[in-house]
């Protein structure tokens, strides 16, 4: 496992490119990915949010009816697949198809670092090394690709079969989770109505920002220095306790 | 021999646990059937903890299947069920669907089985247009929530391009799940029952016994037949005549209605429909549709509609989460209205 991670070798030129898949469908990567773009958004970093899904629900939710408004977020529809990365931009965020499709593969050649998403239940267990294998491959070509981190999504604390799950992919797959979870909201599930909303407050919005200055963290640390300059969001720190 | 595709455009909407228990309540009705996961991810196969590698010769071996001799074949995986996978270990390339795909009516599949159940793969793309062509009937199974039923036009549009490109594949209804924490037989459930034609009687509701199943590697209708989920499956079953004998499926001609037939002349035009979701069916809007009133006009294909009631609480004030739903469903009608049509 230690094999996925990598230290960047970013410049300042260069956006960082950051690939949001998962292993199958309905795992919450399309929320994670508007998410972060919102949330970067927010702090200042020049966002571009691609939709590399040829469903693209993204742009769907990110997109009003004069295009996406959220401050410094800029969005390319590439149902086709990731084709040029954007220059003059602080972070390429891309909405991916499952890892495991040809055209995610595109995409993680491509990209800097790569989220996995995932849900705390049976099914997941069986089939997340699937996910983490599609990266591997993709690191043979794109040795510097590095794997943030899986996050887990759509999450109910009180649902002792997904708690029991959850442990039992912490213990699987190691320090490989980042925290929080998301969990389940109804304000996240309902984002989607209003096309070009902002990201709904809530426990949902505290949880996603928690995971958005984890990588954050960890970007900079890869010597990415426009994630270095980001402000740290105190309210973070308190939502974690 | 029929063919059955369980289809969706959005992953995690119940589509390999529908695809599975369809099959195990066909299989009770008689006959053998196929379960064939079409999906490279293996949904199907994780189910039933099968694995592509050929190990040894435990149960859970795979052999090679009978139509192209590539990919992988288990019999009996759950009672007068076997499963295949057209992807041999390692590989998942769609190529290999398609050989398999184009193989198939030739093969020795058609004379063994009465009926395949086919567990697509959550997207759009080449697969999932190649299934919709090779396949005789399909549903798409959706999510009552907006991520799901937002994105369900660029299912439709898929569909449409089959079409356009020869697919005869009926479009038999959309299947209906519910989230967690979502009770059956509420006001936005009734509301788009109202809007959306072809919306088939059942709806599942989400079942912690789901999981649980896959755990006991069998399907719910078979590991806890009695919970609610495993009812509305079981129903669901007789709607689309899974336990019937082939000869009993009435023609599609001779079941359309003179207006139904009326209402295939009115094809609208495939350009005003584009794949940009909403605001691609708010152009479309300006067109009639032979859908446009009355819900129903359609009598889906092949289904047995006798005593299939849906029941639904008189209902709360409505939340803004019905009223947005509401308005996004109307525009989603004008779509599926037109593939109503073309399928008749």
């Amino acid at each position: 496992m230690s094999s996925i991670r990598s230290t960047g070798n970013g410049s300042p030129e260069e956006p960082y490119v950051l690939t949001v898949t998962s292993h199958k469908g309905g795992t919450g990567r399309t929320t994670l990915a508007l998410a972060l773009a919102w949330l970067w958004g927010q702090r200042g970093l020049k966002v571009t949010l691609m939709d590399a899904d040829p469903v693209q629900a993204a742009l769907l939710v990110a997109c009003g009816p004069v295009g996406c408004r959220w401050p410094n977020v800029t969005t390319v529809a590439a149902p086709d697949g990731v084709g040029t990365i954007p220059a003059n931009q602080d972070v390429v965020v891309i909405d991916s198809p499952p890892a495991t499709e040809q055209l995610a593969q595109v995409g993680l050649r491509k990209s800097n670092g790569v989220v996995l998403c995932c849900l705390a239940d049976s099914l997941s267990l069986g089939t997340l090394p699937a996910a983490t294998q599609a990266v591997r491959e993709a690191k043979i070509s794109n040795p510097n690709l590095d794997l943030l981190g899986i996050a887990v999504s759509v999450f109910n604390p009180l649902d002792l079969d997904q708690t029991r799950c959850l442990s039992l992919l912490r213990g699987a797959h190691g320090g490989l989770f980042v925290e929080p979870p998301i969990p389940v909201r109804p304000e996240l599930r309902d984002w989607p109505l209003t096309a070009g909303a902002d990201l709904p407050d809530g426990p949902g919005r505290q949880a996603l920002r928690a995971l958005a200055d984890v990588f954050r963290d960890q970007i900079a640390d890869a010597g990415w220095p426009q994630f270095a300059n980001v402000q740290r969001d105190k309210r973070a720190f308190a939502t974690r306790g | 021999m029929r063919s059955l595709l369980v289809a969706s455009q959005k992953g995690g909407v119940g589509k390999t646990t529908t695809a599975v228990n369809l099959a195990a309540l066909a299989a009770v009705g008689g006959g053998r059937v196929l379960l064939l996961d079409a999906d490279p991810l293996g949904s199907v196969l994780a189910c039933f903890q099968l694995s592509r590698e050929s190990v040894g010769s435990t149960a859970t071996s795979p052999h090679s299947e009978p139509v192209t001799g590539v990919g992988r074949y288990w019999t009996n995986v759950i009672p007068g069920v076997d499963v295949i996978s057209p992807y041999p270990e390692g590989d998942t390339g769609e190529q290999h669907l398609q050989a398999f795909l184009d193989a198939l009516p030739r093969s020795v599949i058609t004379s063994t089985y009465r009926l395949v159940v086919i567990d697509a793969p959550p997207m759009l793309g080449p697969r999932p247009k190649a299934l919709l062509r090779a396949a005789s009937d399909v549903i798409i199974v959706q999510r009552a929530e907006p991520m799901s039923l937002r994105t369900l036009p660029a299912y439709l549009n898929l569909l449409q391009a089959a079409r356009a490109e020869g697919s005869v594949c009926r479009l038999l209804g959309i299947l209906l799940t519910l989230p967690e924490g979502v009770m059956p037989g509420g006001p936005a459930e009734a509301t788009l029952r109202s809007k959306v034609p072809g919306l088939l009687p059942q709806v599942i509701p989400h079942d912690p016994r789901v999981a649980r199943a896959v755990v006991a590697a069998s399907a719910l209708v078979l590991h806890s037949p009695d919970s609610p989920a495993a009812v509305q499956y079981t129903s669901l079953a007789e709607t689309l005549n899974l336990r019937m004998p082939i000869s009993s499926l009435v023609s599609s001609e001779a079941q359309q209605t003179p207006k139904q037939r009326k209402g295939s002349a009115n094809v609208v035009s495939t350009a005003a429909v584009t794949s940009q979701g909403v605001s691609g069916i708010t152009k479309h809007q300006a067109a009639p549709t032979p859908r446009e009133t009355d819900p129903e006009q359609f009598e889906p294909e092949g289904l047995n509609t006798h005593g299939s009631e849906v029941t639904v609480d008189a209902g709360d004030a409505a939340s803004p989460w019905l009223v947005a739903l509401t308005i996004v469903m109307v525009l989603i009608v004008a779509v599926l209205g037109t593939l109503v049509a073309l399928g008749k």
